[in-house]
């Protein structure tokens, strides 16, 4: 028995045909949907046979049907005479896209929903399941691009005040800048991009310091200071956060926009820890407790729980003096 | 074999990968796929991500933008020591167009700019490994002190592993619109800054200009569609991590290799594999 021809663009060749590896005996070529095997009497290899048939079985216990029905198609390959791997491959063939289209069912009603990320990660599923399912691959590149024109509206949005839709204005300089000035400034842009906005703001406030007019890297440095500020949000450093938001806003003309309203809604947060503190302080240390709200109303004058409640312990401090102070000998 | 039976011995990794062997044995039997098999690069845990690593500047001047020849060397054993395989930027292309599937561990080298050091100290180190790598030039560049000569272009390019695309004209942030520019001059300035370099490299070096690189990384929708009607296939901006299949391909992410990177640091920007559920 021989290896048969197989489905398209079938070779059949035997090994010594190659000049480059002329003491390879069987060499096999197979593959999903488009096979070659070459090689002297590759039929009559029975372990080669049960070696994947024991692969093909336990990638269908793993319910991997795509990765067996890839298995079984080498067995058909190897085995034209038995019409059991052919129709063993076209089982695990169906299985695999049924699967698939079962995810992406459930990825198109993430994606409705507006899940963008569960959809993702469900068509990635679909397409681990069977990757030539087609339908899966152009919805991820859909939702890539609808994502990135959300982010570059936000982006832009955020950068600009009132401009047109993706394109924001240049900030002026008042001199052309030079090659130097332009390769630090290109270096800070660049670490802010890439995430290290810590050094990218170091780098700015030196670079600030000897070019003071150079707008574009005010721009650049609120720019790191309100992401600087989002991330120690996200780390719990709420103090830290409003200084950078601070600094974000300071010298931006007009007064409005994402740093202002963040530092704001950051104010009042770190007023009401600041206010929390104070209350479980009470019960211990009262001078403590007047401390931490006195200091809630720095960050939110607008606080009159702290206020109300630091007239209420200083009453009840002089009272506590009054009764300590009548119990002197 | 692969060249033999696939067209391309650079793809011998999947008749490697399918067999699950390194070298061919005598009297092994292989199989030698046909067609890839998984050419998106997603698997039950995971998917494939290429990340576009991004130089500037060689040799040992101090700054974030240049790179040491001793610690580029380094960083080129460390990919060809552990497995790395570095692919051009057309290879990613077809990736992205779902065409070919690439080696799991695939990377791609850029060098922005169009530093002379590019020649006198990258390019001997990329021969060395026979690494291929892109440089992206902008154009009103070449002739200046430190730039990169056209012979010198031409010579890599020749040589099959360098390609040269195009970084703008000027190096003009082109996501910014000139003070008091209308809506229409700001598309003719985007246009010239696009085309001209494109024009004038593939006219000096005789070789197809598919591919740009945002100067400063920064870009916007009208500069994206610029490029696409200038019938660019890929755009990269700074915007570190690796890039699926399912990546646009005119907003590629790319990661910035910086001066002071240690190899530990180098080794963390390999992004290759990114597990399902993790975005």
């Amino acid at each position: 028995m021989s290896c048969g021809r197989l489905e398209t663009g079938s070779v059949l060749r035997r090994a010594g045909a190659f000049r480059t590896a002329p003491r390879l005996r069987r060499i096999l070529l197979a593959g999903v949907a488009a096979a070659v095997i070459v090689g002297s009497a590759c039929a009559a290899e029975p372990d080669l046979e049960q070696r994947y048939r024991d692969r093909a079985e336990a990638l269908i216990r793993e319910a991997r049907w795509y990765d067996a029905a890839v298995q079984w198609e080498v067995l058909r390959l190897l085995r034209p005479d038995r019409g059991e791997y052919g129709r063993k491959m076209e089982e695990a063939r169906g299985r695999a896209r049924d699967a698939a289209t079962q995810r992406a069912r459930t990825a198109a009603e993430a994606r409705q929903r507006g899940d963008w990320l569960g959809s993702v990660q469900l068509y990635l599923q679909a397409l681990s399941e069977d990757p030539g399912y087609s339908e899966a691959a152009r919805a991820l590149r859909e939702l890539e691009k609808e994502q990135l024109s959300r982010g570059n509206t936000r982006s832009l949005a955020h950068l600009s005040n009132g401009e047109a839709a993706g394109t924001r204005s240049a900030p002026r300089r008042a001199v052309a800048p030079s090659a130097a000035q332009g390769r630090e400034l290109e270096s800070a842009v660049m670490l802010l991009h890439q995430g290290d906005y810590e050094l990218s703001a170091k780098m700015l406030e030196l670079h600030l310091r000897r070019y003071p007019n150079d707008e574009l890297a005010s721009r650049t440095l609120r720019e790191a200071y309100a992401a600087l500020g989002r991330e120690r949000v996200q780390q719990g450093k709420k103090e830290e956060a409003l200084t950078y938001l601070q600094k974000a806003q300071s010298g931006k003309p007009g007064g409005a926009g994402e740093p202002l309203g963040s530092a704001r809604s950051l104010r009042k947060d770190i007023a009401q820890d600041y206010y929390e503190r104070g209350v479980r302080a009470q019960r211990t240390n009262l001078d403590e407790a007047i401390r931490l709200w006195q200091q809630a109303l720095q960050y939110d004058p607008e606080l009159t729980q702290a206020r109300l409640r630091i007239e209420q312990a200083r009453r009840m401090r002089e009272n506590l003096d009054a009764i300590q102070g009548g119990e002197k000998p | 074999m692969a060249r033999q039976f696939l067209g391309d011995e650079e793809r011998s990794w999947e008749i490697a990968e399918f067999n699950g062997v390194t070298t061919a044995r005598p009297g092994e039997a292989l199989v030698i796929p046909l067609q890839p098999r998984n050419p998106m690069g997603v698997f039950r845990d995971g998917y494939q991500t290429v990340p576009i690593l991004a130089y500037h500047r060689f040799g040992y001047k101090d700054g974030q933008m240049v790179v040491t020849p001793d610690a580029f060397a380094a960083q080129l054993d460390y990919l060809a020591k552990n497995d790395y395989r570095v692919v051009r930027l057309s290879e990613l292309a077809e990736f992205l167009a779902g065409k070919r599937a690439l080696p799991r561990r695939s990377v791609v080298i850029t060098m922005d700019d169009g530093y002379a050091s590019a020649y006198v100290h990258a390019y001997p180190l990329l021969k060395k490994h026979r690494f291929p790598a892109t440089v992206f030039v902008y154009t009103d560049f070449i002739g200046a002190k430190d730039a990169l000569t056209w012979e010198q272009m031409r010579e890599m390019v020749a040589s099959g592993l360098i390609d040269i695309q195009s970084h703008s004209k000027t190096h003009a942030n082109l996501a910014d619109r000139l003070p008091g520019e209308s809506e229409d001059t700001y598309r003719k300035r985007l246009d010239t800054e696009v085309r001209a370099p494109q024009q004038a490299l593939e006219t000096k070096l005789g070789a197809p200009v598919h591919s740009f690189a945002y100067p400063y990384g920064d870009t916007n929708a009208l500069v994206a569609d610029r490029l696409a009607r200038a019938d660019y296939r890929l755009a990269v901006t700074v915007n570190p991590g690796g890039n699926p299949f399912f990546a646009h391909p005119l907003m590629l992410q790319r990661t910035m290799i910086f001066g002071d990177l240690g190899l530990e640091a180098f080794k963390s920007k390999l992004q290759v594999y990114r597990q399902i559920g993790a975005r």
